[in-house]
């Protein structure tokens, strides 16, 4: 077991490496650089003289010593990364992951009440679609819920809070965005919109993996067994069927942890909710690379440690996996 | 007593039933749309939007009625024609009063209601909205279809390959998918966008399509991995046959069907995903766009909501239909989901 | 529009009493409603929308009038708006040149002197109390009693002293760090270069002396980055000033930056001792809420005071639903709409073919369409600075701005086969990417326009500012090469275009090499303006310059169009006047709220 764990572990650490390189050298490419581009949005054409706007762009780069040559910018790179240092945000000029550490926990609170709907409202309708197939209630209730998958949720998110403002339904505080524990009530009112048109896009998507699982598993003999010996429908369906058709339904709950971390863009600019998602497209369009750069890095890195915990949990259960 | 009996096989003669497989083959295929249809309502239904779009793509040109960038006006009855005048010398003017009053002539009809001369009603700046939408099916389905096919194609590839092959070569590749596949799409895309710096349709298919990948890899290698230990394929490989020929000949038939059911059930997911990028602003500004058609409808707010309803309605069909058909189509073809679960007595 | 006196022809009388007349351009009547730190241009995602995105910062430009002031102004309450623009350089005012840090300064810090009306243009003093000029050469300062620091070590609210104006001035016109380098982001420097000394003649006048007499000396010194900073500060923290704290902030300006955060909040407090009543207890910027809808929300619910919506259709609702409660002013956007190309070579030295382009641009559809009406054809000197321009009619007898669209398109074509176009083949129109997330479907509205009239295939292709500002200082736009872009150009920042002008057109200065196109005449024109101290005489001029380029289709730089800006404010809110350009320096002493308005119930604290 032990080489098991640690093979696994050292695998990975050159997969966390090539990361890092990948990303690092993806930013660079990236064209348009900071500095360029702040200073070409503030005056096209150049209210100065262009050999002074170039002195002006060396000396900015200087300043957030961006005028090493790539090779030892990557150097440094790597060596700061091992010393935990991700760098300094050329928007924010605050560490990088500073503002990642401030948008996770309402990244995380949006996903968290998106995963409650979702899983309260996939489970019961993939278990009665499972069950009845191919009957009335399964047809309106798969059509329904593929609907709000199909419908486009920035869109369907807009009408819904414009709505609430302008009948006054309930005050929506956009501009404070509170968290569950700052101010409970006003921080439902603000995320609830954006929580249930996301949880029921995902809740879509659980509930035909579940009614698949199910279909299949109510097939099995010993499905067959339980009629046989006469129990009562919900026995077999919640006892029998729904537990092990709930399997591979976890798993993927399980991999949809390791997306809390990225937050979701859209639903987030649209309610004004600083979360990590839009901080990462405002640092991706604004070229600010140190942030990007170290949010792909920590999301990759969590990935891998998810999936090294899920091969190991793996491991644990199922003997003949760790002598492969 | 023999020799009478002459086909006594032969169907219609003698009282033989008929099977529908000696049938023409146009019958046989009408009586399975006719199966599919009543047996599978929703996804006959997801297939004719299916069928609506696809025709609404191939002849946009056709059932266009005006050219997508043409615009209407319409008569202007707030024109002023002093305060006009007085608007040439001092610009002043019109800060005070709205557009209208110095627009002479007709106004461009920006969201204007559905009419007679535009059955959908207009854009925002003054398009006909059913030519609009019609041209913008033509870019769903080219995103869906081209990074569905992508995705499929080069997940086949890798997925066959690293799961017959096994070992570490596998075990690396499903990292590096792992990764991919955790990694918030969005970002993934803004960031090859950026590189790439110019987001025409092609590089967002392709973008796109690179992204699906990671799923199709994971559905192939489940497959392959259990299709790789039967019995066939270790006689397939006793009498020397290649390892392309295994994989061609004897692994890559067993997968087809799921390869089919993910093809068409994340068409849905790459045309939304175009819509998102439409949101953001890094579609393709050159072709009328579903997705940029919605954010420009989204952005006038509820007081014209008509815009916004019409194409991200046309948006929502058109992911619900292959949603639709592809949850039908893994019906039918996982044989082990046929027939009817879940009732004693089968 | 009034002719105002001229300092340096005639002597004047010596003036106690902080009026001045505005020496430069007089701009049109027209209140601005503002920049109240929203939007100018306009903003999505980035966004985005968008972004999320943000575009060239909004400075408004003329505008209606606004509501009457009702009486006399009360103090209280927090104003609260929208960032519209978030980029930062530096809290070094002297060294920056981003309009946010412009505003965030308008509020924390005075100048020597500042514009006290842009409507009836006038210049008051600010930590100057008073100035007067006995001659061309001299301009003499006294400065104002009774102001004092923000307490922030290490200035700690001392008293200001003829010694801080001293310092601002030599600072700015040296252009270099304590350590005696020289720092290419003192931007501002060249416009200090008539400043021969300054010196603290007794502890309440300070008296510059220059090398030559400068027209413009006292718009500089009124102009939104010259803020006056101290200089123990300046000598504790110069190297830390990218890193954007709060504390680096130290103004006498009439509020005291709290809290900053360039991606949240951010928070002023009044100052306790500034000079006069502060109007407001505090202001607060609200995190960038890329998104126009939850703006709207955020508007709907009185969170915030004021609201620049870009869409007609949310203007109309808003003033449906909120008919008699909330004020609706429009001004002049300052950033006005225009494309470049280098005239210097191959294609576009050809006037046949720039021509043709420029004459097939139907800059009223533009207007109608992108725009949705709200907006003015324009050419080089925009509808801020229209006393230093030609009518609308007059425009309207040039090529590119005629009536008769068919006849123009017609010679459009003329011209351009005559200039052999359609062997130009393919011609590519950058389009920056800011621009066409704000204007969706403008990209595709100038592109079909041109390939209409003209016949070629014109691609439209979205690049951003940074790179269509490399094209266009590498000559790339054109010169060999089938592009060309249009977009916004650089914001109108003066408030008179005479210095631009001979910047852009004038065939010796090096920012002309951009465009390459030479004009003996304009040469002569821009040339003459820059030294002319009669101001009549300078309008008159710059109106000769606009009909040139005209003349010469853009003379490397084709103008379109500019916008109008709205700005929704509830009627609490009172600004009796706005300017076209930075004017936070007026949040604290001219703008205030109505608390007996019935508007302000349901206003959260």
């Amino acid at each position: 077991m032990r080489t098991y764990i640690l093979r696994r572990v050292i695998i990975n650490i050159p997969v966390i490496w090539l990361v890092a390189t990948l990303v690092f050298f993806a930013t660079n490419v990236l064209p348009g650089d900071f500095v360029a581009q702040r200073i070409a949005q503030q005056d096209p054409t150049g209210g100065s003289d262009p050999a002074l706007r170039e002195r002006q762009i060396q000396a900015v780069k200087k300043d957030l010593g961006l005028d090493d040559p790539v090779p030892v910018r990557y150097v440094k790179y790597l060596r700061n990364l091992l010393k935990g240092d991700f760098g300094i945000s050329y928007q924010t000029r605050r560490s990088s992951i500073e503002g990642l550490k401030d948008g996770l926990p309402y990244s995380l609170q949006l996903a968290t009440m998106s995963l409650i709907v979702a899983i309260l409202t996939s489970i019961p309708v993939g278990v009665i679609s499972a069950i009845r197939q191919d009957s009335i209630p399964d047809y309106i209730l798969r059509f329904l819920s593929i609907l709000f998958l199909a419908a486009p949720n920035f869109w369907v998110a807009t009408m819904a809070m414009l709505y609430v403002a302008q009948w006054g339904l309930w005050k929506i505080p956009v501009s404070q965005a509170p968290l569950l524990w700052e101010d409970p009530i006003g921080s439902l009112k603000l995320f609830i919109i954006p929580a249930v048109v996301g949880g029921l896009a995902t809740g879509a998507g659980i509930m035909r993996l579940l009614r698949s699982q199910m279909l299949e598993v109510l097939r099995q003999d010993y499905i067959r067994t339980a009629w046989a010996k006469g129990m009562r429908e919900r026995t077999v369906v919640v006892r029998h069927a729904l537990k092990n058709a709930l399997v591979p339904v976890v798993t993927i709950i399980g991999l949809s942890v390791a997306t809390l971390l990225s937050g979701n863009v859209v639903l987030e600019q649209l309610f004004g909710i600083p979360g990590v998602g839009r901080q990462i497209v405002v640092a991706i369009q604004a070229r600010d690379v140190p942030v990007v750069q170290s949010f792909v890095l920590i999301v990759a890195t969590f990935v891998v440690f998810v999936n090294l915990g899920v091969d190991l949990v793996y491991g644990l259960l199922d003997p003949r996996i760790r002598y492969s | 007593m023999a020799q009478s009996q002459v086909s006594v096989d032969l169907p219609g003669v003698a009282g033989v039933p008929r099977s529908l497989s000696d049938r023409p083959v146009f019958v046989r295929a009408g009586v399975h749309i006719w199966r599919f249809i009543t047996g599978k309502p929703l996804g006959a239904f997801g297939a004719l939007l299916i069928l609506i779009v696809l025709f609404a793509a191939i002849f946009a040109d056709q059932i266009q009625r005006y050219d997508p960038n043409q615009t209407f006006t319409k008569p202007n009855p707030a024109y002023d024609p002093e305060l006009a005048a007085q608007a040439l010398v001092d610009p002043t003017v019109r800060l005070q009063h709205p557009p209208e009053v110095f627009e002479e002539g007709g106004v461009l009809n920006r969201l204007g209601k559905p009419s007679s001369q535009n059955w959908l009603g207009t854009d925002h700046l003054g398009r006909d909205l059913w030519s609009r939408i019609v041209h913008g099916s033509r870019t769903a389905v080219i995103v869906g279809f081209g990074a569905s096919l992508i995705a499929v194609t080069l997940g086949v590839i890798v997925g066959l390959a690293s799961a017959y092959f096994g070992g570490s070569f596998d075990f690396m590749i499903q990292r590096i998918v792992d990764t991919l596949q955790a990694f918030p799409p969005l970002i993934l895309l803004l960031l090859f966008n950026q590189v790439v710096a110019d987001p025409t349709l092609y590089w967002i298919t392709i973008s796109l399509g690179l992204l699906g990948i990671a799923q199709v890899v994971r559905i192939v290698r489940s497959s392959v991995l259990s299709t790789r230990e039967e019995v066939y394929v270790m006689a397939a490989r006793t009498i020397g046959a290649s390892d392309t020929r295994i994989m061609a000949r004897h692994i890559f038939p067993n997968i087809t069907a799921p390869i089919i059911v993910v093809f068409t059930s994340t068409i849905g997911v790459y045309i939304l995903a175009e819509a998102t990028l439409g949101f953001l602003g890094l579609s393709d500004p050159t072709r009328p766009s579903w997705g940029k058609m919605v954010e420009e409808g989204r952005r006038q707010g509820t007081g014209e909501p008509l815009m916004a309803l019409f194409v991200g309605g046309a948006l929502t069909l058109t992911v619900l239909g292959f949603n639709l058909a592809g949850d039908a189509l893994r019906d039918v073809l996982d044989p082990r989901l046929r027939g009817r679960g879940g009732r004693p007595g089968f | 529009m009034r002719q105002e006196d001229n300092y340096w022809v005639r002597k004047l009388r010596a003036r106690r009493f902080s009026r001045r007349h505005f020496v430069g351009g007089a701009a049109v009547a027209g209140v601005g409603a503002a920049a109240l730190g929203v939007v100018g241009c306009g903003d999505d995602d980035d966004d985005d929308g968008s972004i999320e995105t943000s575009t060239p910062s909004g400075s408004a430009t003329q505008s209606t009038a606004t509501q009457p002031a009702a009486g006399t102004p009360q103090k209280g309450g927090t104003l609260r708006l929208v960032s519209a623009n978030n980029t930062w350089d530096t809290f070094d005012v002297d060294r920056s040149r981003f309009s946010p840090v412009a505003w965030l300064f308008g509020l924390t810090n005075l100048g020597i002197v500042q514009w006290k009306s842009f409507v009836n243009p006038e210049i008051e003093g600010a930590l100057a109390e008073s100035w007067e000029q006995p001659d061309q050469m001299t301009t003499i300062f006294k400065v104002r009693p009774n102001t004092f620091w923000h307490d922030k070590p290490p200035v700690n609210g001392r008293a200001v002293t003829a010694d801080d104006l001293a310092y601002f001035i030599e600072r700015n016109r040296k252009g270099v760090l304590l350590d005696g380098t020289e720092d290419p982001n003192f931007y501002r420097k060249a416009s200090y270069a008539s400043v021969e000394s300054v010196e603290v003649t007794d502890p309440t006048t300070v008296t510059v002396r220059h090398n030559r007499p400068d027209p413009f000396f006292i718009n500089i010194l009124a102009g939104s980055y010259s803020k006056v900073q101290a200089r123990e500060a300046i000598e504790q923290f110069e190297g830390q000033y990218q890193n954007l704290d709060a504390r680096l902030v130290i103004g006498t300006g009439a509020f005291v930056l709290d809290q900053f955060a360039a991606e949240g909040q951010s928070h002023w407090s009044a100052h306790p001792k500034f000079y006069t009543q502060v109007n407001f207890d505090g202001v607060q910027w609200f995190p960038l809420f890329t998104d126009q809808n939850a703006q709207e929300v955020a508007f709907r619910q009185k969170e915030i005071d004021a609201f620049s919506p870009t869409q007609n259709a949310v203007i109309d609702k808003l003033n449906e639903d909120l008919r008699g409660q909330i004020t609706e002013s429009r001004y002049f956007s300052g950033n006005p709409q225009a494309g470049t190309y280098y005239g210097g070579a191959a294609p576009w030295n050809n006037k046949n073919l720039i021509g043709a382009i420029f004459k097939a641009l139907d800059r009223r559809a533009l207007v109608a369409g992108i725009l949705q009406g709200k907006g003015v054809m324009a050419a080089n000197v925009p509808p801020s600075q229209q006393a230093f321009s030609i009518t609308e009619q007059e425009l309207q007898t040039f090529d590119g701005y005629k009536a008769d669209r068919e006849a123009e398109e017609r010679e459009a074509r003329q011209m351009w086969e005559a200039g052999g176009g359609p062997a130009l083949g393919e011609i590519i129109v950058d389009i920056p990417d800011t621009w066409e997330g704000l204007y969706s479907g403008g990209a595709a509205t100038i592109t079909s326009n041109l390939n209409r009239v003209l016949g070629n295939t014109f691609t439209a292709k979205i690049e951003t500012y940074a790179t269509i500002t490399g094209k266009i200082v590498n000559q790339e736009y054109g010169n060999g090469r089938n592009n060309i872009w249009y977009g916004w150009i650089t914001e109108v920042t003066d408030v008179e275009p005479t210095v631009l002008n001979y910047l852009t057109y004038n065939s010796s200065s090096p920012q002309w090499q951009q465009f390459g196109v030479k004009s003996d005449r304009i040469d002569q024109l821009t040339a003459q303006a820059m030294t002319e101290f009669d101001l009549a005489k300078r309008q008159e001029l710059s109106k000769e310059v606009v009909r040139e380029c005209l003349r010469e289709y853009g003379a490397g730089v084709q103008y379109t169009m500019n916008g109008i800006s709205t700005v929704l404010r509830w009627n609490y809110l009172i600004v009796p006047e706005s300017s076209p350009f930075v004017q936070q320096h007026m949040y604290g002493t001219k703008y205030w709220f109505n608390q007996s308005d019935p508007t302000w119930q349901g206003r959260p604290a």
